[in-house]
């Protein structure tokens, strides 16, 4: 918090002009430039590290979200989702990093066949910015 | 919503038909591919390849390309084969379906037989496809027909089309090393573009362990710094299924040297360990150090123990250093259990709620519950206290927002009397060995055995290294 000290012109030991200019840079608007935290407006962005062929009975798809676009303390990737082609619903992927700048991220779904299914993910951060949506397929190889 | 039944009804026949008719050609032609042209190293002293290649028809188009396209290595002069003609015209009669399940199908079978026949032709007209999902969907379908075959022919074309990314890829990588690693490694290596090489690096780490994880294993490690993450996680994913505790125990060696990029693996091994034997996947997580790894392998554990020991997993959750982490894990490990046994979740979360003295972790679960039952959730509001704590400036001032400060709430009405503990934090840090830290009986967290569901078999340990390790905690059955 910013206070002026002293509160009275009788109590300053030093010139007007001087108060004046302590003024202008203590004033709301340059006080709010220096303190406020600037709104982190960029979004998180995530990757997807596992292949596309699934080699295994259960697949376990997993990547990373990094949130470094932040210059505040409201920072970090909140959370991970995904969605099934063909289905509404967003589910909440496993984070093993909340809140921190980098995170992976991880479900655990079965690929069926050589078609398998589309799977779409995004990441959210702390500010509720969203990344971009990436979208693969995963075939069953074996 | 007319166009979509009279596409379906008339398109889909359509290439099923083309597709069936290929079919009987291929088998009135004896078309038997060309199996000298599989990679020698997939038959080299290493253990069989997980797949055979059928024996599949190759080469050369027959007029019906839109365009020819030269593939490296195929110069070989070939015995004329009769490919059914009617290919492109059913390949552009799925361009035409609107997009949606039936499009897929229609594509897959289309692509599969085409591939089949006449990859080069097939290939052709997914390289005229405009970019998009059709296009990748289609490349996907080709690729995995091709690369069984001929896997280094696949490899050319791709490069020669500019439109390699991660997806294809990884997906030819992953194929061609589950038949000859050392070739598919060499190509990987080769990709310029690290977007797209990394992915391709982990499928082939992940197609080698399906022949040979020890020798994967000693590949990923001698791989360069931020490409082993991924390969690593993709290796042991494949491991844990066939040995687990080899896998675990390779992690445990790859972590000591690269800690920063062990934590997906580990999470990976657990979340397969867990599902199969998750008293050995818990001693093996005791076994870790604490730091990263054990954090991200604990998470996993705690969600994926929800469905068998509620009581437990909560605990695991709640041991866990990270604030957002913990609050967030506790939420699933809730979400899971309310999936799993609904009625077991009616009956003790009120409990269970009222046992988190942290504000921001009983908002975790009151938000999981409004999105899964908005009744039961106000229902339950007597047992939610979600007032938020009054704001305490020197404590918001190191608190981030959006990161509730992590505190005891208020006396809630109807909520049982939580006294803030001081002491709460530091016990929530795992012993040494132990997941569970030793705590005051007294302790809410005592309460997770209450959570369990009301019959005593339910009320066994399912997890017994828990208890072993957890002597006097709060999650020790009576």
């Amino acid at each position: 918090m910013f206070r002026l000290q002293p509160t009275t012109f009788s109590d300053m030991k030093c010139p007007i002009p001087s108060i004046l200019f302590a003024a202008v840079l203590l004033s709301p608007a340059v006080v709010s430039a220096q303190t406020t935290p600037v709104p982190d407006t960029s979004g998180p962005e995530v990757t997807i590290d596992t292949a596309s062929v699934v080699l295994s009975k259960n697949a376990i798809i997993s990547g990373t979200a990094t949130d470094t676009g932040s210059t505040t303390t409201i920072a970090g990737v909140r959370e991970v989702l995904y969605q099934f082609e063909g289905q509404t619903k967003w589910r909440r992927a496993t984070l093993t990093n909340r809140g921190g700048e980098t995170t992976t991220w991880l479900i655990k779904t079965t690929i069926k066949g050589t078609r398998g299914k589309r799977i779409y993910f995004r990441a959210v951060d702390f500010a509720n910015n969203e990344s971009d949506v990436v979208g693969r397929r995963f075939r069953r190889g074996s | 919503m007319p166009r979509r039944p009279l596409l379906r009804s008339a398109v889909v026949p359509a290439v099923i038909v083309a597709a069936a008719a290929a079919g009987i050609l291929l088998q009135k032609y004896g078309l038997s591919g060309k199996s000298g042209e599989v990679p020698a190293a997939a038959s080299g002293p290493v253990s069989p390849p997980v797949e055979e290649p059928a024996p599949r028809p190759a080469d050369a188009g027959d007029g019906n390309s839109p365009a020819a396209v030269v593939v490296p290595g195929e110069s070989d002069p070939q015995p004329e084969k009769e490919v059914f003609a009617g290919y492109p015209a059913a390949a552009d009669a799925v361009r035409l379906m609107e997009p949606g399940s039936d499009r897929d199908e229609a594509l897959e079978v289309l692509i599969a037989s085409w591939a089949a026949a006449d990859p080069q032709a097939a290939a052709a007209w997914v390289h005229s496809l405009p970019a998009g999902e059709l296009r990748a969907d289609a490349t996907g379908g080709l690729l995995l027909q091709w690369a069984a075959v001929d896997p280094a022919a696949a490899a050319d074309w791709l490069a020669s089309t500019g439109t390699m990314n991660a997806e294809s890829a990884s997906l030819l990588a992953g194929k061609w090393a589950a038949a000859d690693p050392v070739a598919a490694t060499e190509w990987v290596i080769g990709i310029p573009d690290a977007a797209t090489r990394n992915p391709a690096v982990a499928a082939v780490a992940g197609g080698w362990a399906t022949r040979d994880p020890v020798a994967a294993g000693a590949w990923v490690e001698n791989l360069p710094a931020g490409t082993r993450r991924a390969a690593a996680t993709q290796l042991v994913q494949v491991w844990a299924e066939a040995d687990a505790a080899a896998a675990g125990a390779w992690v445990r060696t790859f972590a000591a040297k690269n800690p920063g990029e062990s934590g997906a693996a580990a999470a990976a091994l657990v979340s397969v360990w867990a599902a199969e034997d998750p008293a050995a996947a818990s001693r093996w997580i005791n076994g870790l150090p604490e730091g990263p790894v054990r954090e991200a392998a604990s998470g996993v554990f705690a969600v994926e123990a929800a469905t068998r020991d509620p009581a437990v997993a909560l605990t695991w959750a709640m041991n866990l250093a990270g604030e957002p982490q913990r609050n967030q894990t506790v939420a699933d490990v809730c979400e899971a259990w309310f999936d799993a046994d609904e009625d077991s979740f009616r009956q003790n979360i009120g409990e269970a709620v009222a046992g988190m003295t942290n504000y921001a972790m009983r908002k975790g679960v009151y938000e999981m519950l409004y999105e899964r039952d908005p009744v039961f959730h106000d229902n339950l509001l007597f047992w939610i206290e979600i007032t938020e704590p009054a704001p305490d400036p020197d404590a918001a001032a190191g608190a981030a927002p959006g990161h509730p400060a992590d505190e005891a709430s208020p006396g809630a009405a109807g909520a049982p009397e939580q006294e803030p503990d001081a002491s709460r934090e530091s016990g929530l840090t795992a012993a040494p060995g132990a997941p569970v830290p030793e705590s005051d009986p007294g302790d809410s967290r005592g309460d997770s055995d209450d959570l369990s569901p009301q019959d005593e078999s339910a009320l066994e340990p399912p997890l017994p290294s828990l208890d072993e390790d957890a002597e006097d905690g709060p999650g020790d059955p009576p």
